[in-house]
């Protein structure tokens, strides 16, 4: 009996209303439990420190061939950041692109026990799970892609909800994924033939439908199904000035979808601030973070994440294939594009935000003034869209400028003056507190994704959890250096009852699991019908080699849907 | 007729080659998809050769002897080897630092080699080996 | 009697995953829809087999080899494991822990074949895209330094040019084929247009095509023995394809000018992507040296010529590549597993491989494993073991194990999961 008793701690467990009480977690056989004594358990002094539930990253590029094209584009990224191995763990490098075990050691060591891969391409899907199987500590999921694969298009046309929905549970559970993931709905179709979308109402080829047709439709049926999580959506026209248009478009045709019992939202608009953008050029672009935030604020069926830029050399990569196209032209730095068998493609450049470069500054601040015109800190979550707007290991500076003013003028002295006059951070005065970081690093995050055990504290959750050095009551936003350092490097980190991480360092490498839906239609048998007729047809692999099998997941948590 | 051509290696794979290697290096099938160079009908007739006829390549690394195949659509200068360790016993290691050592496009000389055996495999791990 | 149908084929970088096998009494009997070379491979699965382990040619009980292979490999002070491509993931991701272990270097046969596509795509990025959507919906496909009908054999009724897909109903006819090569070969004669050029021309001529793509007027003749005319009907055939895919091999990477002649290729299909739809894709040999460089790739960030001699992982073609550091004697010991260096590397690093200790993972006596002090028969990746391989276009197969390995003969993976029990037991550090 593995006992552990996380002793006299300023805690914040927003779930269950506890903000910032000085009080004692009691974790038994890897869950949190009401109370135990003290001489049975190892007792960990957590006085005058934050304690959290384990982070919960809902939106990072950590595993698949994205991410690895990107680590193997950029060896001169690694050389940055060289990780030498240890008696308890293997070695690696970090930085943009990290490898798979360094990936898990420096999420766990912030504090991080939960992290979500956000585009899974279905016929690659054994390579992420391969991937996640050799990321540490770590409990992860990944969100297939969905919104321009040929039978969602199909079934999109032809207006048949239940088989759309037949087909989602299918290829949930035939890649092992955990959620619906939709990328420039239409536009990643188009790319095929180099073309692309440039609004909701434009078609996509040879199917006539449109990007307003495919994201309605996959929520719909995402909602019906009752799936943990909304659709996660990156909208069409990314990284385009102008495009918030486009985005408060996207999630007013959202608005009438019905969400399944329990929640109120029905679309989840991931890494907001690519997406956020005011003017028609890079000449004259401008911050439309306070449009959308004002949508966001008055309509409780959106959440999203901010997706904020660090000003670092890093590697952009999405599965966007004609946003990075546009990207590569405009930078001429060495460009991946890689289409994927009718399903999805991706696209990587290398990219650096500058300080002098006053669109990079007026990205920097818009992903800031996102979280902080956003009210409601259960519905806009802490990303950077690792690795696109910058490394997950900047988090905590993410959280410095969401806490502290005098952090964000210290960068604002620093940025293109320019900026202040196209966004309106310098009129933000608005401090993040623990208890909001809290909600938007971890219980927010778990209750999107509906993962009932995690990202908080009450009895018969996973034992993971966070402790920081720094005291709640001492602190003040003139001290953000400190905070910075505190949520760098965790005091302690605990996964599953065990602990990790000690003073930052890495004690044991426990092999994380990996959550997926496991579930059928009725209607199950009619949809293989259709899918092997098409597959003969179209793919180049056959379809009995096509499912993921359940031993690539070392440590596999499928999930049943109720009443399906 | 002549009695030295300057040639370009090339190497490659091919099926024989393919089928032979998968069933064992130390097979007669192996051997012999791989122990021969493909010379021009052109340079053929200029060096005097009969298909089969034992022929010697040598490059500034070494020599060795292959069997000489007399080839309808290969131009003349051109010798074409299958991959294999034949051919590797005249190719350098020089990478130029990228790893690849050059295998296709080197120059070499092209002459008969009459009264000259084709090595076998044994005979190629001896010079190897040094021995 | 048992057959198995939609079994994936363990030669090349197709990996054709609609093969039919039969079995009786333990032995592959039949093969249905396989190449020449994949059926010689499934037939003659159990030929020659080496079935027990042998220390300097005399034959040893495995425990004893296991321990002479750890004291050869925990003694080195510059250990290379090299090969790596016709084995599974698996036993990959052990060949990596134990380089890591022992602090040596691993190579992949990448390094000989298309370790110059990579540092091309290092240097400039490439644009790409998985088989199925060239049988969809590519009209133009030019393979260049590429001899499929003899290297990929049902390449192009899969993929690349009889294949009717989605967008692409008449099939053959509705394609049209060009090889560029600097001989005819069986590829070239089933082409709509061959294109014959010189032999380490390959550079001039891709950048020729590129300066003809971007409009540029050329005031030479000919390029790499190319009429002007030719190349410049070529770059107008690329640029009005609908969608066009270049399928390349190693006349770019083994000769004169190696990655450079991957980044003009690699430049061009870039630029084209401003006027249509054009990928371009390596064509690789090895049913799994793709699978190789991904788990490399993932957990140590560089594809190849991995250096752990620092405790952490350093890359650096030319000076961690097996050939360079076989030909520099650079290596005191080493292990060969999925591959055969001593037939595929020129002699002078072959020979360096001749004098120093080397383990050797095999399943059939090759010049390798003669030179070896220590040969330990492993099974048949993907007939005798299940195991994961990655294609030529990165889609990740799971292979099926179809008969059983020889009695005592184990999958690499267990054999290396032993070596490396008994070094971490040694407590070796190898810094």
């Amino acid at each position: 009996m593995r006992s552990l008793i996380i002793k006299g701690g300023y805690v914040y467990d927003p779930l269950n209303g506890v903000n910032g009480e000085k009080t004692n977690i009691y974790v038994c056989d890897g869950k949190v439990v009401e109370e135990i004594e003290e001489r049975d358990a190892k007792v960990i002094d957590a006085s005058g420190m934050v304690v959290m539930p384990g982070g919960v990253d809902i939106h990072s590029h950590i595993a698949g061939s994205k991410i690895n094209s990107g680590r193997m584009l950029r060896p001169e990224d690694h050389r940055k950041d060289v990780v030498k191995k240890t008696k308890v763990t293997r070695s690696g490098v970090g930085y943009s692109c990290p490898s798979t075990f360094v990936t898990g050691y420096r999420y766990a060591q912030m504090g991080y026990t939960s992290v979500f891969e956000p585009a899974m391409p279905p016929v690659s899907a054994r390579h992420v799970h391969e991937e996640m199987a050799d990321i540490p500590i770590l409990d992860k999921a990944a969100y297939t892609l969905f919104g321009n694969n040929l039978f969602t298009l199909k079934y999109v046309k032809a207006g048949d909800i239940e088989m759309l929905k037949a087909f989602i549970l299918w290829l949930l559970r035939t890649t092992k994924g955990y959620a619906v993931k939709i990328v420039n709905p239409g536009g990643v179709e188009n790319w095929k033939w180099g073309k692309n979308v440039g609004g909701l109402d434009d078609l996509v080829y040879n199917y006539e439908v449109t990007p307003r047709q495919i994201i309605t439709s996959l929520a719909k049926a995402n909602e019906e199904l009752g799936l943990p999580h909304t659709i996660h959506l990156h909208c069409n026209n990314l990284g385009v000035p102008g495009n918030y248009e486009t985005t408060i478009e996207t999630m007013e045709t959202l608005k009438g979808i019905k969400p399944k019992p329990g929640r109120k939202t029905t679309v989840h608009v991931t890494h907001c601030q690519f997406n956020a953008l005011d003017g028609d050029t890079w000449a004259n672009v401008r911050s439309g973070a306070s449009k959308i935030a004002k949508y966001v604020n008055g309509h409780e069926h959106v959440s999203i994440d901010i997706g904020q830029v660090i000003f670092t050399d890093t590697t952009t990569m999405t599965g966007d294939g004609p946003a990075q196209f546009r990207l590569w032209n405009l930078t001429g730095n060495k460009w991946v594009n890689k289409d994927v068998e009718m399903e999805a493609g991706a696209g990587i450049v290398p990219y650096t935000y500058k300080k002098e470069n006053l669109a990079n500054s007026i990205q920097w601040a818009i992903g800031l003034e996102l979280a902080l015109q956003i009210y409601d800190p259960w519905r806009v979550y802490l990303t950077t869209d690792h690795p696109n707007g910058g490394p997950f290991t900047f988090y905590p500076k993410v959280i410095s400028w969401l806490m502290s003013r005098a952090s964000r003028n210290e960068t604002m002295l620093e940025i293109n003056k320019s900026c202040m006059k196209r966004t309106t951070l310098v009129n933000d005065y608005r401090e993040y507190t623990f208890n909001e970081i809290a909600i938007m690093t971890r219980a927010a995050t778990a209750k999107a994704v509906d993962l009932k055990n995690k990202g908080h504290l009450a009895p018969g959750t996973d034992g993971d959890i966070s402790v920081y050095d720094i005291d709640p009551l001492k602190w003040a936003p003139s001290k953000y250096r400190e905070l910075e350092k505190a949520f760098m490097l965790a005091k302690y980190t605990i996964k599953g009852g065990d602990i990790v991480v000690k003073d930052g360092e890495i004690l044991s490498t426990p092999q994380g699991s990996t959550y997926w839906i496991n579930s059928a239609a009725r209607n199950e048998d009619e949809l293989v019908k259709d899918l092997e007729a098409d597959f003969r047809d179209y793919y180049s692999i056959n379809f009995r080699n096509y499912p993921v099998e359940e031993t690539y997941l070392p440590r596999s948590y499928p999930i049943k849907l109720e009443a399906v | 007729m002549v009695d030295k051509i300057d040639v370009i290696i090339l190497t490659g794979r091919t099926l024989q080659q393919g089928i032979g290697l998968e069933v064992g290096k130390v097979s007669e099938e192996y051997s012999k998809s791989v122990n021969y160079a493909e010379i021009s009908r052109g340079d053929s007739r200029a060096l005097g050769l009969t298909n089969s006829s034992p022929v010697e390549v040598t490059t500034a690394r070494g020599k060795v002897v292959l069997y000489g195949r007399i080839s309808e659509t290969l131009s003349p200068g051109l010798i074409f080897v299958p991959y294999g360790p034949w051919i590797n016993q005249v190719l350098g290691p020089d990478t130029c630092c990228t790893g690849t050592p050059q295998l296709k496009g080197v120059p070499a000389e092209l002459e008969l080699a009459e009264g000259k055996r084709v090595p076998t495999l044994l005979d190629l791990v001896k010079v190897m080996r040094g021995t | 009697m048992a057959t198995y149908s939609d079994v994936i084929c363990p030669f090349c970088g197709c990996l054709c995953d609609d093969i039919e096998i039969t079995v009786e009494n333990n032995k592959v009997v039949n093969t249905k829809n396989s190449c020449a070379i994949s059926r010689s491979k499934f037939i003659k699965n159990d030929w020659g087999r080496i079935i027990f382990p042998t220390i300097n040619g005399e034959p040893a009980p495995y425990e004893k080899a296991i321990e002479e292979a750890v004291k050869i490999l925990s003694s080195a002070r510059r250990p290379l494991v090299y090969g790596l491509s016709k084995t599974d993931n698996e036993a990959i991701r052990e060949a990596i822990h134990l380089t890591e272990l022992v602090g040596g270097v691993i190579d992949s046969t990448t390094t000989v074949c298309h370790g110059a596509s990579i540092i091309a795509m290092q240097n400039t990025g490439v644009a790409t895209t998985t088989l199925g959507e060239v049988k969809n919906r590519a009209d133009l496909i030019v393979f260049w330094g590429s001899n499929p009908a003899e290297a990929h054999p049902r390449h192009f009724q899969r993929y690349s040019v009889t294949p009717k897909g989605k967008y692409t109903p008449n099939g053959r006819s509705g394609r049209y084929i060009v090889v560029v090569d600097v001989r005819e070969t069986r590829s070239s004669k089933l082409a709509d247009q061959f294109i014959r050029i010189t032999p380490n021309s390959d550079f001039d001529v891709l950048q020729a095509l590129r300066a003809l793509v971007r409009g540029q007027k050329l005031s030479v003749g000919e390029v790499g023995g190319v009429q002007i005319n030719i190349l410049e009907e070529l770059a107008d055939r690329m640029k009005g394809a609908k969608v066009g895919c270049v399928f390349y091999g190693l006349g770019l990477n083994q000769s004169e000018g190696r990655h450079m002649n991957v980044d003009a290729m690699y430049s061009l299909v870039s630029e084209l992507n401003h006027h249509t739809k054009f990928a371009c894709n390596p064509m690789r040999g090895c049913f799994n040296v793709t699978g190789a460089n991904m788990v490399t790739t993932w957990q140590t960030g560089y594809p190849f010529a991995v250096d752990f001699s620092r405790g952490y992982p350093r890359y650096n073609p030319g000076e961690y590549t097996a050939v360079d550091l076989l030909a520099r004697e650079e290596v005191d010991a080493a292990l060969i597993m999925g591959s055969d260096p001593a037939s595929t590397f020129p002699l002078e690093a072959a020979r360096h491989l001749s004098k120093i200790p080397v383990v050797t993972l095999e399943r059939k006596e090759t010049p390798t494993s003669m030179i070896s002090k220590v040969v330990i028969p492993v099974a048949t990746s993907g007939i005798e073991t299940d195991g994961t391989a990655y294609r030529m276009d990165y889609v990740p197969l799971k292979l099926r194990k179809v008969v059983d390995p020889p009695q005592g003969v184990f999958s690499d993976a267990v054999v290396l999961r032993d070596i490396i029990e008994r070094i971490k037991a040694l407590e070796v550090d190898s810094i």
